[in-house]
């Protein structure tokens, strides 16, 4: 999945942004809040992580201008203050959660993954497709009981097409949800990714087809459709 | 508890009640005194009739015709129920009223021809008014006098006279006229109570509505002042200074909340980064690891320059902190704080110095230098590569003049009067970096602890100036503590 960290503290961004990509997830960090109101309208992120104290625009104006303009990505507001009326004022502005500096970095992916979850309809930690369990918050994938060893971008892709089941997710969104600005991808990376992950998940009745969409993209389901 | 009202109330009575008590005697001894006066002048007139009663009959004795039953009668009418006793020049009785049954009427002696009043008691014990007079009887040759003599043979000298009337019904009368002034002082002194009580809450009522205004200001979080609108003149000063402190306290507390709120912020913002950073950390290896380590290290630095900076603030404030007296050189202090900045001319922004010569004062240097590179380090993490930065120090008539004209932008009017609390940005952000927000607050903490003043102006569009004065002699007492202030 792939997030949008706005955060103006350069030490807290570079630490978010190494321990957030150690789980998994692509990062996109920026250091004001108009870079942050850009990449927000302009990105379709998972879920954004936004500090409230920021340079150029502050964190709920940047929220409040997102939402305007329709951008629905759950929010996570980051701040040192804890006032009731200050978290109830980030809420109404249209925040789906709050977490008050200083926080335990668990604690921030695990309501980052809730926050994910929700977007995607789920109301489980793990997903299941056919006899297929993805666990994204211990970045385990089973089948049949039987782990399977992915790479961070594999679990990554299968994640995000888990979370999409059943509906075909064009090359372009996988891309966008799987890289961040910093990576460097090739024309055929998403296809080399597909090929190697239906390789990985295997063949058989009851396993998840990773079926191609010609001209549109992929799409999981727990049997051919 | 005093109350202005009772206290008021039984002043103005307590002088009262002796007025009511001294008019009401005087009334009585006035009235008491006219019917005396009148009582006196019947029983004068009576006496005169007496005596000219009384001739002396030369060679034979004294004749005294005196007929009681004609006192009422004639052009004296007195109502008076008399009665009356004659004697000799040697004590005998001449004539008396039957009433006295051969007692005298006693009084003390009078002189001859002078008319003397008092008290005397009737032989029934009665109470009765007397009137004396000594006098020579006329005298009538024995050939013009015909009929008895009341007394042949009397030895010469005055004859003495001694008229005695009741004063029963003149003492009742008084009584009730004393008793009666009793009851109306009485009455008098209620109403007046009453009429005093009521127009004393009348006149109090403004400050009773001023109380009522006072005890509903929380003050906690006062709001909405007191209104002056209708107010009695003497009380318009109070509410005007009551409004004026509700003001301060309103700001007072406006800035506490501030203040609390961005340290709580300022520091959990550096105790986030402390937390974060540890924790991924822990989860890296090599070198990552350890230059998430030295980013700890350097937070936690910072975080404790922050807090010592806070804790000297406090100290200032506190009066904790005293301020040396030495002979401090601004010129040679100013000069050397800036000349640091230089850098050969390569330091963005460029940094320029107009520092009069000879500016000696008697102060602390270790306060002073820390206050100038505090204005210094501000100016530089503020003015925009491109902008200037001018360092200046000079003599006034009482003191000097020392600070720092830069270049800044965004700064209005508006922020002037908040630059110099805790933690105040322009910018609002939570990075901490090695600007703590507190340099302005040290300078006026110090600056106040030298007995000095600091003020911020725009001297134009995107020019801020921040000027410290100081007088010649300075503030102090005791030694500082070098170690605790200098180079912050």
């Amino acid at each position: 999945m792939r997030l949008l960290v706005v955060e103006d503290s350069k030490r807290l961004r570079d630490s978010l942004e190494t321990g957030l990509r150690r789980r998994g997830y692509a990062i996109d960090s920026v250091e004001d809040g108009r870079r942050g109101l850009i990449y927000a309208r302009t990105t379709d992120y998972d879920v954004i992580v936004l500090d409230i104290m920021l340079p150029e625009m502050d964190g709920l104006e940047v929220l409040r201008r997102a939402r305007e303009h329709g951008v629905e990505t759950p929010v996570l507001l980051l701040t040192a203050r804890d006032a009731v009326n200050d978290r109830v004022n980030g809420l109404r502005t249209g925040a789906d959660d709050y977490v008050v500096k200083p926080f335990a970095f668990d604690e921030l992916v695990a309501r980052i993954e809730a926050l994910a979850r929700r977007r995607h309809g789920l109301r489980t930690a793990t997903i299941r497709v056919g006899d297929l369990e993805i666990a994204p918050a211990q970045q385990v994938v089973k089948r049949g009981g039987k782990q399977i060893d992915l790479k961070p971008r594999e679990f990554a892709i299968l994640e995000y097409l888990a979370h999409r089941r059943g509906t075909v997710v064009r090359r372009s969104e996988l891309e966008e949800h799987v890289y961040d600005q910093h990576s460097q991808v090739n024309s055929n990376a998403i296809d080399s990714a597909i090929c190697i992950l239906r390789g990985k998940l295997g063949t058989g009745a009851g396993a998840p087809i990773i079926q191609t969409r010609r001209g549109i993209g992929y799409v999981l389901s727990e049997c051919e459709v | 508890m005093r109350s202005i009202r009772r206290e008021l109330t039984i002043r103005v009575l307590s002088r009262v009640l002796p007025l009511v008590l001294v008019g009401s005697v005087a009334v009585y001894l006035t009235v008491r005194t006219l019917v005396y006066d009148e009582f006196d002048s019947a029983l004068k007139q009576q006496v005169m009739l007496l005596a000219a009663a009384a001739e002396r009959i030369e060679g034979v004795g004294i004749d005294f015709d005196y007929r009681p039953e004609l006192q009422n009668a004639g052009p004296i009418e007195t109502g008076l129920d008399f009665c009356f006793d004659a004697r000799l020049s040697d004590g005998s009785l001449l004539k008396q009223s039957p009433r006295l049954s051969g007692r005298a009427l006693e009084m003390p002696p009078a002189r001859t021809g002078e008319f003397r009043f008092a008290a005397v008691h009737l032989p029934d014990g009665e109470l009765a008014r007397g009137c004396e007079l000594v006098f020579e009887p006329r005298v009538v040759p024995a050939t013009e006098h015909s009929g008895p003599v009341t007394r042949t043979g009397a030895p010469p000298g005055p004859v003495r006279v001694v008229l005695a009337a009741s004063t029963l019904d003149v003492d009742r009368p008084m009584v009730k006229l004393a008793i009666a002034e009793a009851v109306v002082g009485v009455l008098l002194l209620s109403a007046i109570g009453m009429a005093l009580f009521q127009s004393v809450r009348h006149g109090l009522a403004p400050l009773e509505g001023l109380s009522q205004h006072v005890r509903r200001i929380d003050p906690g979080s006062p709001a909405g002042r007191i209104p002056a609108e209708g107010s009695p003149a003497e009380l318009e000063p109070i509410i005007g200074r009551l409004n004026d402190l509700i003001d301060r306290v309103e700001d007072a507390l406006a800035r506490e909340r501030r203040f609390t709120s961005n340290a709580a912020h300022e520091l959990r913002t550096p105790i986030s980064e402390i937390r974060t950073m540890a924790e991924v950390a822990c989860e890296l290896e090599g070198p990552e690891s350890r230059r998430s380590l030295g980013e700890i290290v350097k937070v936690s630095g910072e975080m404790q320059e922050t807090i010592s900076t806070l804790l000297l603030i406090a100290r200032c404030k506190s009066g904790t902190l005293r301020a040396s007296h030495e002979a401090v050189d601004i010129t040679a202090l100013v000069t050397e704080c800036g000349e640091r900045r230089l850098g050969g001319g390569s330091v963005q922004p460029e940094v320029s110095l107009e520092i009069e010569q000879g500016i000696q004062i008697e102060s602390d240097a270790a306060m002073i230098w820390s206050i100038v590179n505090n204005l210094l380090d501000n100016a530089v993490d503020y003015t925009p590569g491109e902008g200037r930065i001018r360092l200046f120090a000079r003599a006034k008539e009482r003191g000097v003049e020392f600070g720092v004209m830069n270049t800044c932008c965004g700064i209005t009017k508006d922020d002037i009067p908040r630059m110099f609390e805790a933690f105040w940005r322009k910018r609002s952000t939570s990075v901490h970096g090695s600007h703590s927000g507190l340099g302005l607050a040290l300078v006026k903490a110090l600056t106040d602890s030298l007995g000095g003043d600091v003020w911020a102006h725009l001297t134009g569009p995107d020019e801020l100036c921040v000027c410290v004065a100081l007088s010649k002699t300075g503030a102090t007492e005791n030694p500082s503590q070098l170690g605790e202030i200098s180079r912050l």
